[in-house]
């Protein structure tokens, strides 16, 4: 079983069409961690991001009007996605990103349900501004050393050239 | 031929220059890194500022589920390991920003106190998670919330590849703090770890302590 992509993963929260509120949160579930298939191949939620949605759908309500709209939107980007036959987000050329970013923007400027796509991944605003970021688990946690190394490369280069130019000076004044 | 002279000289005084540099670079790290990068790492936490908006989390204790979730980029609790002297802050969401300033909680696990895998990330520097290693087995953590305080007992720690998702298993059926950083642990290397160090605790004692 494959795992989606964050735009997938956003199609799926949004491919209601129906008011959240008349759904039960059980059937909620069963219509959101379904397994959905993507050019030819299945592909179902991971056990996190099931967590963060159901962080969303616990924090806002979704209207129907909203839902038909998006759902519209929706049937674009699942095109889009379609015609690259995969869902690694990461790979798609640029101007497909950039056709992708638009529907979400357009979901965003017509909706209540605010989102972005940004470098760190989906960024999704809860209805009272707060930010739902959906990323990858595990992350870079090794020795700061980006700043220390920059700044001991120039440390030992201006000791080096200093002391070099120091050692010229009292030579040739002997 | 004076000027090749001149050149060799100074090339020469420049090998010699390097060398003595890297000597004292050296002694730095070893000598005076630990004692040096707890105040380098304060700085850091002084300096960044990110969004931090304390927002009071509510808890329902019957449900064992937030009803206020903290928002993303705000601290929500402490962490404290008395076994290798540790208490530091942990904030809801584990960017780069976040990272520097404490203990991130990833997004995709839940909080404590709701039966669920929370998953904890710090860097591997004097300060943070450089003594992670050092937890055994028994050894309790205790995590300071703003609705309460829990406690867990360290179980076991496992070296994993970064990319084997199965070792930080998201799951509803047990409260499982799991906490990790880079691997190997040492001083100052730079480059891409891709191994982690993860310590697993269960959740003891079903009460929840409020202050």
């Amino acid at each position: 079983m494959k795992k989606l992509s964050l735009i997938a993963l956003f199609v799926g929260l949004l491919v209601l069409g129906t008011n959240v509120k008349a759904m039960t949160e059980a059937e909620l579930k069963g219509k959101l961690f379904q397994t959905f298939e993507i050019g030819g191949k299945d592909y179902t939620l991971s056990d996190d991001q099931k967590v963060i949605v159901e962080r969303y759908l616990e924090k806002n309500e979704i209207s129907e009007a909203d839902a038909d709209t998006i759902w519209a939107k929706v049937q674009k980007a699942l095109n889009v996605i379609k015609g690259q036959g995969n869902t690694n987000f990461t790979k798609y050329p640029q101007s497909v990103k950039n056709e992708l970013k638009a529907i979400v923007e357009e979901i965003s400027s017509e909706t209540k349900v605010k989102a972005t796509l940004t470098k760190e991944g989906l960024e999704v605003k809860n209805s009272d501004g707060t930010k739902v970021i959906i990323d990858t688990p595990v992350k870079r946690t090794g020795y700061e050393t980006s700043k220390t190394a920059i700044i001991a490369g120039l440390s030992i280069l201006i000791v080096a050239v200093g002391t070099c130019l120091v050692i010229k000076q009292v030579k040739t004044s002997e | 031929m004076i000027k090749n002279v001149n050149k060799k000289k100074f090339a020469s005084n420049l090998a010699i220059s390097f060398f003595f540099a890297a000597i004292f670079v050296l002694c730095y790290y070893f000598l005076l890194e630990d004692k040096i990068m707890p105040y380098v790492s304060l700085i850091n936490t002084t300096a960044v500022r990110g969004e931090d908006i304390e927002i009071i989390a509510k808890y329902n204790i019957e449900a064992k589920r937030l009803i206020d979730y903290p928002s993303y980029g705000s601290k929500y609790a402490t962490l404290e390991i008395p076994s290798i002297n540790l208490t530091l802050p942990v904030y809801h969401g584990d960017n780069k920003k976040i990272l520097r300033l404490g203990v991130g909680h990833y997004t995709g696990s839940y909080f404590p106190g709701e039966n669920g895998s929370i998953l904890y990330a710090a860097h591997n520097n004097a300060g943070l998670f450089h003594d992670l290693d050092k937890i055994k087995v028994g050894d309790i953590i205790t995590i300071k919330a703003t609705y309460g305080t829990f406690k867990y007992q360290m179980k076991e720690y496992k070296i994993v590849k970064e990319t084997d998702l199965s070792a930080f298993p998201i799951q509803h059926d047990k409260e499982l703090l799991m906490m990790y950083t880079c691997w190997p642990i040492d001083k100052g290397i730079a480059g891409h770890k891709k191994e982690r160090y993860v310590v697993y605790a269960e959740k003891i004692g079903d009460e929840i302590e409020k202050e």
